[in-house]
Parts: C-alpha cells; sequence; structure tokens
C-alpha cells in the first residue's frame, strides 16, 4: 500500500480491506507485443484515415454528386456491416458504430451542400442526432449515446442562437433548457441503471452527463451573480435549478448510489459559483472601493478559505461512508 | 510551559531537518502528475488545493502590481519581500501536522503553496539594474536559482513541477529571443535537450524510490513536447529555428529512448528483427528530423516502463498531434500525400500483423 493510502487509512478515509491499488499494477511485467500493437494500430489508422481525406480533398471538386453520394453511403454501408461482423470485439465494433454516425452527419452536410436546401444549421445537428439514435438503441454503445447527448445539446444551442437574441433573460432561459434537459438524461440514465442496460454502467457516463449539466446551471448563476440583472423569472429559475440539482445530487450520491466523483465535481461548481459571488462584492459592488487597496488580500484569503472549505466538506463526506469512489 | 514550547521547537527543527521525510507522507500535496494510478480523492484534493492556490496567487499579483509594490520597494525592497513570502511559505508549510487533513491544515497548505509560488514569481521580477549577472539572462538565472533551492525542500509536487517546467521553458525561450551568435544558440539548444533528456531518462528508467524526482522527470518530458511543439511555428517569435541542426536534436532524443530500451529488454536471439525494426525506425526518425514523435515515444514507453497512467496518456495525446504536423508541412500535392499516408498506413498494419504472428502467444518479450 502507497504512503497516501496508509495516510488515508489512519485518518478513516479508506477501508482496510480496499483493494489494493498500486502494488499490483507496478508488479506487472511489460507487454512489448501489446505495446507495439496499439501504436501501430493507432498510428496506422491515423495514416489511412488521414490519408483518404487528403486523397477526397484532392478530387472533392472534380466529383460528380453521384460520385459523392456513392462514397459516402458505400462508407456507411461497410462500417455498418464491420459493426455487426466485429461485434464481439468492443473496441472494434464501437470503432465502427462512431464511424457509422459521423458518416451520418457527413453524409447530411453534403446533401446540404448540393442541392442548397438553406436549411439552419441546427437543423443539421438536431436530424443527425435524431437519425442516430436508432444505431444507439441498436448497438447500445455508451460512446454512441454521449455522441447523440452532445449533438443533440449542440442543436439545441444553436436553435437557440440562431431564433433568439441571446442576451439578458433569454440567455437564462437558454441555460434552463440546457440544464433541463441534461438534468432529464442524467435521471433517465440513474432510474434505467439497474435494468440490465450493460452500457448504462460505466460510471464515466454519469460523470459526463454531471459535468454538462453542473456547467450549464453553474454559468447561469454565475453569470447572475456578476451581471447583477433586475431579477425576472428566467433568473429565479436558473437559481432554483441550480440549488434543486446540487440537493438531489448530494441526496442520491451520498445516501443511495454513493459515488465521490460526482461529490467533487457539484463541491467544485458550488465553490466557483460562491468565488463568484465574492468576487462580485469585493471588485465590483460600490461598497466595495472603502477599502480598494486590501481588496486583492481579502480576496486571496477567502478564495484560499473557500476551497478548503470545499475540500474538507468532500473529506468529511468520503470519511462517512467510509470508502473511496 | 516552557517544556511545551521546547517540545514543539524540537519537532519543528526535526522536521526541517528531514525535508525529504515529508515527501511521500502528505495525500494533499500530491499532485496527479506525479501520482502513478492516483486514487479519485488524492487527485480532486491535488486539484482543489491547487486551483485555490493559484486564485490566490492571481489576486496577489493583482495586489502587488494596483499598489506598485516593486518600484515603492526598490530592488531591495522587492528581494525582501520576496524572500519573506518564500519564509512565510516555508514556515507555515513546516507548522501544520500533515497527517491530520483538517480545515486548518489544508487552508494552511494552500496558503502556503500561494506564497510559495508568488515569492519565487517576485523573485524573478527583482529589477537588478547592475549585478554580477547583468545581461539578458538575468531573469531566467533567477528562476534557476530560485527553482533549484527551494525543490529539495519545498515538498509540494505541484510547485515543484511548474518552477521546473516554467523554468525548462524559459531557457529555451530567452535562448532564441536572445540576440547571440547563432552557434553559441544551437549549442545551448543541444545542451538542454541532452539535459532533459538525461533527466527524464534517469527519472522514469532508474526509478528512485523516493517520488522527489518525479515531478522534474515529468517537467523535462513535458519540456521537450513543448519545444517540439514550438518548433512547429518556428515564425512565432524570430526564425532563428532554422539555424539549429533537428537532426542533432533528433539524435540526442533517441539516445534517451536507447537507453531505456537497453536498461529494460533483455536480449534474446529469436528476436533480432525486432531489435533491427527499432533501429531502423529510429534512424528514420532522425533522417526526418521527427523530435516531437521521438518525444511522443518516448513518453509512451517511458510511460509503460514505470506504469505512469498520465505519461502514457501524454504521449498517446501528442503522436497523433506531431504526425498530422508533420505530414501537413511536407511540400508535395495532395494526391502524393494521401498515396504516401495511406502507403504508410497499410505498413503499419503489416508490421503489426507479423509481430502479432510472430510474438503474439509469447505475450512477454522482456
Amino acid at each position: 500500500m502507497t504512503h497516501a493510502n496508509e495516510d488515508f487509512l489512519k485518518t478513516g478515509h479508506i477501508r482496510g480491506d480496499a483493494p489494493p491499488h498500486s502494488p499490483s499494477s507496478q508488479n506487472k511485467k511489460i507487454s512489448w507485443v501489446d505495446l507495439c500493437s496499439k501504436l501501430l494500430t493507432l498510428s496506422g489508422t491515423l495514416f489511412i484515415v488521414t490519408g483518404a481525406f487528403f486523397f477526397f480533398a484532392y478530387n472533392w471538386k472534380e466529383l460528380s454528386p453521384i460520385w459523392k453520394f456513392s462514397i459516402i453511403q458505400s462508407a456507411l454501408f461497410l462500417c455498418t456491416l464491420l459493426c455487426i461482423k466485429y461485434e464481439k470485439s468492443p473496441i472494434l465494433s464501437q470503432a465502427f458504430a462512431i464511424g457509422t454516425s459521423s458518416l451520418i452527419g457527413i453524409f447530411l452536410a453534403v446533401l446540404g451542400q448540393i442541392y442548397q436546401t438553406g436549411a439552419d444549421s441546427y437543423g443539421l445537428f438536431l436530424l443527425w442526432s435524431i437519425l442516430i439514435l436508432p444505431f444507439a438503441l441498436f448497438y447500445g454503445f455508451a460512446v454512441v449515446w454521449c455522441m447523440f447527448f452532445i449533438l443533440s445539446q449542440l442543436g439545441l444551442i444553436l436553435w437557440f442562437l440562431q431564433s433568439t437574441h441571446i442576451s439578458g433573460p433569454s440567455f437564462h432561459y437558454m441555460l434552463s433548457l440546457l440544464t433541463f434537459y441534461n438534468v432529464i438524461v442524467y435521471v433517465v440514465r440513474e432510474l434505467l441503471l439497474n435494468k440490465h442496460f450493460s452500457w448504462l454502467q460505466e460510471s464515466w457516463m454519469r460523470h459526463f452527463f454531471v459535468i454538462f449539466m453542473l456547467f450549464s446551471s453553474s454559468l447561469a448563476v454565475i453569470t447572475i451573480i456578476l451581471e447583477y440583472p433586475d431579477m425576472s423569472t428566467p433568473h429565479f429559475l436558473s437559481l432554483g435549478i441550480f440549488f434543486l440539482i446540487h440537493l438531489g445530487l448530494f441526496l442520491n450520491h451520498i445516501h443511495y448510489n454513493f459515488d465521490g466523483t460526482v461529490l467533487a465535481l457539484s463541491l467544485l461548481s458550488v465553490c466557483c459559483v460562491i468565488e463568484a459571488g465574492v468576487m462580485r462584492i469585493f471588485l465590483i459592488k460600490e461598497w466595495g472601493r472603502n477599502f480598494y487597496h486590501f481588496n486583492y488580500i481579502y480576496l486571496a484569503i477567502l478564495s484560499i478559505f473557500i476551497f478548503s472549505v470545499g475540500i474538507m466538506l468532500y473529506q468529511r463526506l468520503t470519511k462517512m461512508r467510509g470508502r473511496l469512489t | 510551559m516552557s517544556q511545551k514550547h521546547n517540545k514543539k521547537v524540537t519537532l519543528w527543527l526535526s522536521r526541517l531537518k528531514k525535508p525529504f521525510s515529508q515527501d511521500q507522507a502528505h495525500p494533499g500535496d500530491q499532485h496527479p502528475f506525479e501520482i502513478t494510478n492516483a486514487q479519485p480523492l488524492t487527485t480532486f484534493i491535488g486539484y482543489m488545493l491547487s486551483l485555490g492556490a493559484f486564485l490566490a496567487v492571481v489576486f496577489l499579483a493583482l495586489f502587488i502590481h494596483q499598489n506598485q509594490l516593486t518600484t515603492r520597494f526598490g530592488p531591495l525592497g522587492t528581494l525582501a519581500l520576496s524572500t519573506s513570502f518564500i519564509f512565510i511559505s516555508f514556515s507555515l508549510h513546516y507548522s501544520t501536522n500533515k497527517q491530520i487533513l483538517g480545515l486548518r491544515q489544508i487552508f494552511i497548505s494552500q496558503l502556503s503553496l500561494a506564497f510559495m509560488i508568488a515569492g519565487k514569481a517576485i523573485f524573478c521580477f527583482v529589477p537588478f539594474e547592475k549585478n554580477f549577472y547583468d545581461s539578458e539572462w538575468n531573469f531566467v538565472l533567477k528562476a534557476v536559482l530560485i527553482t533549484l533551492a527551494t525543490y529539495p525542500i519545498y515538498p509540494s509536487q505541484t510547485d515543484r513541477f511548474l518552477s521546473s517546467f516554467i523554468t525548462f521553458a524559459l531557457i529555451f525561450i530567452e535562448n532564441l529571443l536572445y540576440d547571440s551568435a547563432i552557434e553559441t544558440k544551437a549549442l545551448l539548444v543541444y545542451l538542454l535537450v541532452f539535459t532533459k533528456t538525461s533527466i527524464a531518462t534517469l527519472v522514469f528508467v532508474l526509478r528512485p524510490a523516493s517520488n522527489v524526482f518525479i515531478p522534474l522527470g515529468y517537467a523535462a518530458m513535458m519540456a521537450l513536447l513543448f519545444q517540439a511543439l514550438f518548433w512547429l511555428y518556428p515564425g512565432l517569435f524570430y526564425n532563428h529555428s532554422d539555424s539549429i541542426n533537428k537532426t542533432i536534436v533528433s539524435a540526442i532524443m533517441s539516445l534517451g529512448l536507447i537507453a531505456i530500451l537497453l536498461m529494460n529488454v533483455r536480449f534474446r536471439r529469436n528476436t533480432i528483427e525486432l531489435y533491427i525494426g527499432v533501429i531502423l525506425s529510429l534512424t528514420l526518425l532522425i533522417v526526418f528530423c521527427l523530435d516531437g514523435v521521438l518525444g511522443a515515444l518516448f513518453c509512451i514507453i517511458a510511460g509503460y516502463i514505470g506504469h505512469h497512467q498520465y505519461l502514457k496518456r501524454i504521449g498517446f495525446s501528442f503522436l497523433p498531434v506531431f504526425i498530422i504536423a508533420y505530414y501537413y508541412s511536407l511540400e508535395i500535392n495532395l494526391l502524393q500525400k494521401s498515396i504516401l499516408l495511406g502507403a504508410t498506413g497499410i505498413l503499419m498494419f503489416i508490421i503489426r500483423w507479423y509481430i502479432l504472428m510472430r510474438y503474439g502467444d509469447k505475450k512477454e518479450i522482456s
């Protein structure tokens, strides 16, 4: 056991029966075949993909529309076939599933370019995300689901940007909408967690959704704090969502599904919001000028204090559960 | 009362005498860069500590700038200010009990780190005009001096990594900016590459028991990658990099790789084609001056040998960047590029197939 772990054992942050972490990996022999295989696969794939990219870049203008569509559709068909063929190999099948999902987007972009559909870019992303949904359901890969999630979110952002003026309350409406969408995705995932969906079990997927959720909700609150606007419905909505999200995350991941990383992320988001509040008080507000020369010193001390409290709370929470993530 | 006081003083002195003993004892100080297979808890604390300290340093710097303290105090006053910051940092660090991570200890650790970074930065900006090293290297020399002085005695891995990396980067940039003879400039670059490669090789191949030198190894490795990235845009500062022979730079870096392989691979007759392959690949990388690719490979191989997850990830992330940059910079048309790339990719897969066919069942060559 490493020295750091020994300290945590003494202070009660980890259990004594926790599986050893580092020593097993330290004693492992290096498999040069594995290393060469990984390196050659990575560089070989990169070379071939880049080669294909340069080939199309060179000939793209000269190709007729029928050739362009044929090439993309053949690649799409080939990727789908290979994904089914290599179903038992997780890396290859996931790689081909990503290829299929990406080619759908390329196909849509080329379609828009050739026929000049005049559609807005949010339409492309929303349609792309809808079209990869069957693939996500069929393959059940976490990566494809995340791709769907990012594309749909991008579509929503672009829809807001292109259809409304992003300033003042509408910006907060957009962030509230995004946060609400992220919350739905997170809640659905948590509800389906014990329903025998193997691809849902991967913990990084939860962290991925939580990062998006916290980012949009924190950004809304930080902008409210720094801009200090006349409070209206979207502002109250953003504040309410922020409060409820954190309450929900703490309750769920302390009492039911303990997850230290989610707790850490929520604490980090709370710390950033408090830091923004402190900065607002000391640097922008009128009464801050009375002790202007020492504002930065107070801010430095308070920043350290805020993050120290965050760390201490995190330690208390993990100690309360007596285990690591 | 006096006995209690004496005990405290003895404890404090014993900590000062054994600074290295705390290197592995304080989990809060451990930055994820230096820990192999870091636990999530430690990683989070490391990040939060660094973030709090970073914000504090920014505010301290703004305070000094706003009140124009360096101008008001003059050179000696600024030197005294930086020394007092560093002294406060040491006092705070050695006055806390590292075994208990309570609010007080966490607060003091962050404050100590913030004072240390701010103190070092102020030291580098001390405006000496006439002194024993009155040259354009003033800034770099001060950075080297303060890093060397604090590295062994201030046991914060974040600080060690940042100071070392910034010092390496400063020497490299200052050398390109400084108006000296091209031969001197080139010689210094080779010397710097040799130093960084040697440090990285020693740290990651010899693997010393204490983790004191791991941040230095990471800093050297990152500085090699930074230098290779810098050369992707030779016109960024001055076009001095044309005068530096990159074949020599690549050759020096490949020496490090060879040292790593020699230390970790046992020679066997039945694996002779692997060694030929390695020598051939290295020769090609040197001939085509692919120092960035060599740096990324260095990271990957050292990461595999030392089980440094972060090093492996850095290497795997930078490898595609340097390969793409190389092919992008080639002065041939797109069709020729595509044929060349496709052929290289197919060759890679043939080699992979051959290796797996020949050695796949044995798995462990070393």
